[in-house]
């Protein structure tokens, strides 16, 4: 009995350590609601950081992963948020994307809404939808959109520009 | 505890732990909305019912306030796989034949599959469009019947990957393939038609009065700028050079997700309407060319700029043009339309024509040869069919 116990007990650890596991692995995907910008703010007040939306559907947004975890290394300290504008059914495929260019441990995002409109309204009434779009925004939350993939040169003058 | 009951504890265990480690189930996106419909030439509006692991077609005789028994295309199941620059497409011929374009999850996402019924009452096996579709990514495939009953193909396709590669430019190419509605058993093999086109914006089709058929789609231009170009294909397969017809100059290394679409009048007037963010214009704009897309005349912006007015759609029924156009003021989504009587010279104002405040699909315009309509489609109103000129009772 004493035995099987341990038997137990060992299965419990067993489950336990491989939960853990999948789950340092994995990329915490939040679903990104309405109010979610509003949350991000607050999450990040009185700090400066870079908000990196993207779509797996846009081959520009992933040619740019691979300088996004460039950055990453770099600039371990940056806040870097990374905002997927995919149906949350794309999961699986925004996770892979992440993890094979180690932005799995970034603050990353997914669009949860039935109204997606609703919640690019919500981040910039102005933007229509083209992605990448990247926000800079200083520690007063002063910010600046970018349409587009940045160059690597206006990448460093707007990130030396928010961490002033 | 016996042996039996430890190996059940064990079983307990190893399910619980399956249940919690396992992702959670795959949410296929909400595919209802997406939707096309058509006018058959009996005065039938057809219609594409898109759920999550088939698609079925019902009709109308009371212009879309009732619709019949939906019928399944495909009795196998497949995850649809459609988004709102990637939707389905139905046409019905001057026979009467239906014919239906959709996509689904096979070896490639977004499969582009085909089928067709002489009746409606009972489908072909769908088939895959693109002889390359096990192999390649393929998608924004658009669906046209012309006068000859030929039934048109045109896709994006990401075959020539190596080749961008190598040479740089646009990330993929359009292909094409053709084949008469009497002698569809397997669809003839497809062939490149253009290079260098935007990824992500769905490419417009219309067929011109010579039985040509032209093309409308965003190019990558030297220095990632997309703007637009037209590409014509004659009825004997000749394919003359894209030529550029918007000089907004967006300058966008990214997705626009925003596609043009084009109307050729009975006349042959072509009309254009597109969307653009360039140095020199930015909004939604419409303009008309008498000379078969050569030269356009100069661009009319469409719609309230604080509402961020986009995905318009175009259709030209004799000198009766019309556009329809989304909205949104933060909180609601607007379908917006208007029309001219004289070609595209004169227009009426606009008027907004039908709201949601939920997920929409992008307003199309289809007609029955009598008046123009909205086909339009969102979760909280359901289909809606909508004439763009008011009756004379509503004016």
């Amino acid at each position: 009995m004493k035995l099987l116990k341990h038997i137990i007990y060992f299965l419990l650890l067993l489950f336990c350590c491989q939960s853990l596991t999948t789950h340092a692995e994995q990329a915490e995907l939040k679903h990104f609601a309405s109010g979610s910008y509003q949350q991000i703010l607050k999450n990040y007040a009185d700090k400066p950081f870079v908000l990196m939306i993207w779509s797996i559907h846009c081959s520009s947004c992933l040619k740019k992963m691979p300088v996004l975890s460039e950055l990453r290394k770099n600039m371990p300290d940056l806040n870097l948020i990374m905002l997927a504008t995919d149906d949350i059914s794309a999961t699986d495929q925004v996770n892979s994307i992440l993890n094979k260019n180690e932005l799995g441990q970034t603050d990353n995002w997914i669009f949860a809404d039935a109204n997606p409109q609703k919640l690019r309204y919500e981040i910039d009434p102005k933007w229509y939808g083209e992605v990448p779009r990247t926000y800079f925004l200083d520690k007063n939350h002063q910010r600046t959109g970018i349409s587009g993939s940045v160059p690597s040169n206006a990448l460093e003058t707007m990130l030396k520009n928010i961490l002033e | 505890m016996n042996c039996s009951a430890f190996f059940g504890l064990t079983l307990v265990f190893m399910t619980l732990s399956q249940q919690l480690i396992a992702s959670p189930e795959k949410l296929l996106p909400e595919q209802k909305i997406y939707t096309a419909a058509a006018f058959g030439p009996d005065g039938r509006l057809w219609r594409i019912v898109p759920s999550q692991k088939f698609v079925a077609i019902d009709y109308s005789t009371d212009y879309g306030k009732t619709f019949s028994q939906p019928i399944r295309i495909d009795p196998e199941d497949k995850p649809i796989h459609l988004w709102d620059e990637n939707p389905p497409t139905l046409s019905v011929d001057s026979k009467g034949r239906v014919f239906v374009l959709y996509f689904a999850d096979n070896q490639q996402a977004s499969t582009s599959f085909f089928s067709h019924s002489e009746n409606g009452n009972q489908f072909t096996v769908p088939v895959k469009v693109s002889s390359m579709a096990d192999t390649w990514y393929h998608y924004q495939t658009e669906m046209l019947v012309d006068k000859q009953n030929r039934i048109h193909f045109i896709w994006h396709d990401v075959r020539d990957r190596a080749e961008y590669k190598q040479q740089g430019g646009g990330d993929l190419s359009i292909y094409h393939t053709s084949v008469l509605a009497s002698k569809i058993a397997n669809l003839p093999a497809d062939r490149r038609i253009a290079k260098n086109v935007c990824s992500c914006c769905r490419t417009a089709i219309a067929a011109d009065i010579d039985g040509s058929l032209a093309i409308l789609a965003r190019f990558v231009y030297p220095d990632n700028i997309r703007d637009h170009g037209l590409i014509k294909l004659s009825p004997d397969g000749e394919i003359r050079e894209p030529w550029r017809v918007t000089f907004d100059d967006w300058q966008i290394e990214g997705c626009p997700a925003h596609g043009p679409a084009l109307s050729i009048s009975g006349e042959g007037r072509y009309h254009m309407a597109w969307f653009t963010q360039g140095e020199k214009r930015n909004g939604l704009f419409y303009a008309w060319s008498d000379d078969k897309g050569k030269t356009f005349s100069s661009p009319m912006q469409i719609g309230d700029q604080d509402k961020l007015p986009g995905r318009a759609d175009v259709l030209a029924l004799g000198n009766f043009v019309a556009l329809a156009w989304k909205v949104f003021d933060g909180a609601k989504t607007r379908i917006e339309a208007m029309y001219s009587r004289d070609g595209g010279l004169h227009w009426s104002a606009p008027r907004s024509i039908a709201e949601s405040a939920t997920q929409s699909a992008h307003p199309a315009l289809i007609s029955d040869g009598k008046r123009v309509y909205l086909s339009w489609n969102s979760m909280d109103t359901g289909f809606l069919l909508i004439p763009i000129e008011p009756a004379d009772s509503d004016k």
